[in-house]
């Protein structure tokens, strides 16, 4: 009895430790970017071209580099995403396949980014004859984030109460029409979590994107399809390699603290819709 | 004896393997109320949901025999179940309103599957919410929230959304279980005025409401029809000794 007592502590006070262990890198991470980037953010920074190699100016056309790749991710996987995750929900009878599809999806999730840039530059960039551009990027994002996408629309459908599946039945709606007027109006706040998600898994990327979309300098905004954009992410690599120049490195940081914000708004908002989802379909 | 709305001959029904309703026999004349009773877990619901195919995404869920709706067999190859579940309406414990305005929740199925009426749909939400006695509690705020209302008033919301589709046949599982006393009289009294022109089919754990309102009765029991016929005689005189010890059981509800 007693050293049962004894070992459900010693357990409880090592995952208590292991816990905070983790909460204290996270925390030191943010302290780090926040201290670091907080003095080389001012308004300026936010809304100026960068000049001099990064080193002076600002960060207005990065940041808007990295938006339009991950708004245009969004885009093309969106319906692609929402596609499959309806047919399985909806259409697909077979649990056997529903396991096969699931199975896929995960390792799509699970495939290096690196391979992802190598591919999809190989499949986009050289066949599709895209080059090195920001439509290139946005296309190998895509991919990237649709098992993301995928996953938590799937859940947002599955999570529907059964009520509104079976009041729209009795009715005699039809699957497509069951799909329009009850399935996406219902899991509506799922939706725009899976997408919010989606948003922050292209936000954080940069090993898939590098060298196939986006370029240091010279680039504004992409004038054409075939135009690569620059991109935060590119930003602060290049930035952080001149470790000499502590005005850039400043700015790296700087460019790295909007980058997580970013983030982080958009994993706040999928946190909320995620609650108020909850709240739908506990009504 | 009219030709039967809804018939079953030698019906099965199992799921995953496992038979929960075997050998069913009954035809339901048009224009009555069927009262569907037995302990839970007899297969009351099941039994409902059969008539109007609500089980068919439920893999592993089996139905064997025939189950006629208007002498077609609804179980056959290449009938069109969105066409029988219009005319086989359903109606289920707790009322579910979408979160929309009762005039949409009205005219919620007329919308999809007829929208070259839209002229109509004013007149439809009107015409219906009429029928089920709620027109004069909400003409005055038809785009307003369907979830302000009572729950009974949106038990019958739901009814009239779907009387809107125009079905023959209404399937009622346990309407008045989660309302208070008086919206489930209104409801009764409501459900006796729809039967003249519709054939309805009523779950019902409450035996004094299944002898109040139902003109035939199924007693299910163990996966069987135990006893059938006439409510009066069946609450007058069971065959059977399950009946009887099932129906004992009026005189205790009645307290409550």
């Amino acid at each position: 009895m007693i050293q049962d007592n004894l070992l459900e502590k010693m357990v409880r006070t090592l995952l208590g430790l292991l816990t905070l262990l983790a909460i204290f890198i996270l925390l030191v991470i943010l302290g780090i970017v926040f201290g670091e980037g907080a003095p080389a953010i001012d308004w300026e920074f936010l809304t100026r071209a960068s000049s001099n190699f990064g080193a002076t100016g600002g960060i207005l056309y990065q940041t808007a580099g990295t938006l339009l790749l991950m708004g245009g991710a969004v885009v093309v996987s969106l319906p692609v995403a929402l596609g499959t995750a309806l047919f399985q929900t909806e259409y697909l009878k077979s649990h056997r396949i529903k396991k096969l599809f699931r199975y896929l999806l995960y390792s799509l999730n699970g495939v290096p980014t690196i391979l992802f840039g190598l591919v999809g530059y190989m499949v986009f960039g050289v066949a599709l004859e895209t080059g090195v551009s920001w439509l290139t990027g946005v296309l190998i994002l895509a991919v990237m984030i649709l098992p993301t996408l995928q996953v938590s629309f799937q859940q947002a459908v599955e999570a529907l109460p059964e009520k509104y599946r079976d009041a729209g039945l009795a009715l005699g709606l039809s699957p497509s029409a069951m799909i329009r007027s009850v399935i996406i109006p219902q899991s509506l706040f799922g939706i725009v979590t899976g997408v919010l998600l989606g948003l922050a898994r292209a936000a954080g990327e940069t090993a898939a994107i590098m060298f196939t979309a986006t370029t240091f300098s010279g680039v504004l905004l992409p004038h054409s399809l075939r135009d690569p954009a620059p991109t935060l992410q590119t930003h602060i690599l290049i930035l952080a390699q001149e470790a000499l120049n502590p005005q850039a490195v400043a700015h790296a940081w700087g460019a790295g603290l909007v980058l997580l914000s970013l983030t982080f708004l958009l994993i706040a908002g999928a946190l909320f819709c995620r609650s108020r989802m909850r709240m739908e379909s506990e009504r | 004896m009219n030709k039967p709305t809804i018939e079953m001959q030698k019906t099965s029904i199992s799921y995953n393997g496992k038979p929960v309703l075997r050998d069913l026999d009954m035809k339901i004349p048009p224009k009555t109320i069927m009262g569907v009773i037995g302990p839970s877990g007899s297969g009351k619901s099941t039994l409902l949901r059969t008539i109007c195919r609500m089980n068919d995404r439920i893999s592993g869920f089996h139905v064997q025999g025939r189950i006629r709706v208007n002498g077609d067999d609804i179980y056959r190859k290449g009938i069109d179940v969105y066409r029988l579940r219009r005319n086989v309406g359903m109606v289920f414990q707790t009322p579910c309103v979408f979160p929309k305005s009762i005039f949409e929740n009205v005219i919620f199925a007329v919308k999809r599957l007829c929208p070259h009426l839209k002229k109509e749909f004013s007149h439809i939400a009107e015409q219906t919410l009429c029928d089920v006695f709620l027109w004069e509690e909400v003409k005055d705020r038809l785009h307003k929230s369907a979830s302000i209302l009572s729950l009974g008033q949106q038990q019958r919301l739901v009814i009239a959304r779907s009387l809107a589709v125009q079905p023959e046949i209404l399937l009622m599982d346990e309407p008045t279980s989660s309302l208070d006393p008086k919206s489930s009289t209104a409801l009764e009294a409501l459900i006796v005025s729809l039967k003249s022109r519709h054939t309805i089919v009523l779950v019902t754990h409450n035996l004094a409401q299944a002898q109040r309102i139902t003109d035939d009765l199924i007693f299910l029991h163990e996966g069987r029809i135990q006893e059938s016929g006439c409510t009066a005689e069946m609450f007058e005189n069971p065959s059977r000794p399950e009946t009887r010890d099932y129906l004992s059981r009026l005189t205790g509800m009645e307290f409550f």
